[in-house]
């Protein structure tokens, strides 16, 4: 046996062992930057400022984008109801009697906002809550009732439901008749026009949530 | 590659070519970590060692000379580092050095399959091992070994053919060679 033997050996083993990636290794940790002259302490300190800086942009990306789809989906007020009812009452006296309320669809309130529909803003009640229409105004079972109700153009079958359940509720409970309408553009003609003489900006070509909250602004 | 070609690939490295460094590393590395196994003899303070090593090769290659021994260069810096860990974790854990069994590792240099390399880490010191790392790893002339272990020349042929003979008789006695 000669020493090349041990040396060839040697070498042969040599060449199949394992050898740690310390650059893959060096590369994935904070510490890799030392390998462009950084010190460690700046090192991770960017590290830890480039974290915060990404989860501060994910959060920021989070929040546009859910202000965003509330901005399509009501774009004036996060607080806005969901629909504007005018109810009409035409009483066997001959009087006429007209109340506006507003309706939340996640809580089911309803919210009185005029007594009598008037330009003098002092006769409105504002935010009256009840659960029923027929909690506030009074009806008897030979008044002609019209009710008109107003959302946006996509929850228009969500609308016709709830006009409906208006209708059914007042004939059960006091036996009148009702007349329903949903986004009828006559109706919202008046509407934007009663906003107008209440002293609100509207047109009859507005869309739902700036005539609603052009109606809102009367009361604050 | 070429002491010449790697002295161009440091210079590279110098003028901030990336690349290179990645080409060093992949040349190197082999060579590099036998020669840190062979001082510190255990495989992940070996692995530390050569991260530092290449850590400090990129700190500190502004001072590289043109022309100058990059081999040897960069093994310096590796024994350096090497040393310095070995005597911060001497004061701090004095026990972990003394207790040989813990220092290997899971090399697999050290297993089964390396029936050579075993009997080098087992019957060879430290200054023989290194010497022999070099010479057969990394293939560095003799000449090359006494500049990076600062040794006289002779001393190092010396020691190279006597960690052989060491390595011969051992690998006799356990019958892994005929005489």
């Amino acid at each position: 046996m000669r020493f090349k033997d041990i040396e060839k050996r040697l070498r042969s083993e040599h060449d199949e062992s394992r050898v740690p990636d310390v650059y893959m290794r060096v590369k994935k940790a904070p510490i890799n930057k030392l390998l462009e002259g950084e010190t460690p302490a700046l090192a991770f300190q960017k590290q830890i400022a480039m974290k915060l800086l990404i989860g501060t942009a994910i959060i920021f990306i989070v929040a546009a984008i859910a202000v965003a789809a509330l901005w399509f989906s009501k774009p004036t007020d996060l607080d806005l109801p969901d629909y504007y009812v005018s109810v009409t009452v035409e009483r066997q006296t001959g009087r006429t009697e007209s109340y506006g309320a507003v309706l939340r669809e996640d809580s089911g309130t309803v919210l009185i906002t005029e007594e009598y529909r008037s330009a003098d803003m002092s006769d409105k009640h504002a935010f009256t809550e009840c659960l029923q229409i027929t909690d506030f105004i009074l009806f008897k079972s030979d008044d002609k009732v019209s009710i008109s109700i107003f959302g946006d153009a996509r929850n228009h079958r969500t609308a016709f439901l709830i006009a409906s359940d208006m209708a059914v509720r007042l004939k059960e409970d006091c036996g009148a008749e009702a007349v329903i309408s949903v986004n009828d553009a006559k109706a919202k003609a008046d509407w934007a026009t009663y906003i107008l003489q209440c002293g609100g900006k509207a047109t009859a070509e507005d869309g739902f949530w700036k005539l609603i909250a052009a109606y809102l602004n009367l009361f604050e | 590659m070429t002491k010449q070609e790697l002295d161009k690939m440091m210079l590279r490295l110098q003028q901030g070519d990336e690349d290179a460094f990645e080409e060093i590393y992949n040349e190197t590395k082999r060579g590099l970590f036998a020669f840190i196994l062979s001082i510190c003899r255990n495989y992940h303070t070996a692995e530390d060692m050569m991260q530092t090593a290449y850590i400090r090769l990129r700190t500190t290659i502004a001072s590289y000379k043109a022309g100058s021994n990059a081999y040897g260069w960069l093994y310096t810096i590796a024994k350096n580092a090497t040393l310095n860990e070995l005597n911060r974790q001497k004061r701090e854990t004095p026990t972990d050095l003394e207790d040989g069994n813990a220092r290997y590792g899971s090399y697999t240099m050290d297993g089964d399959g390396s029936p050579v390399t075993a009997v080098m880490n087992k019957v060879l010191g430290e200054t023989e091992r290194q010497i022999v790392s070099l010479h057969v790893f990394s293939g560095f002339k003799h000449r090359e070994i006494a500049e990076v272990l600062d040794k006289p020349l002779g001393t190092v042929l010396w020691t190279y053919n006597n960690a052989l003979a060491k390595m011969k008789r051992e690998l006799v006695k356990e019958g892994e060679y005929e005489v």
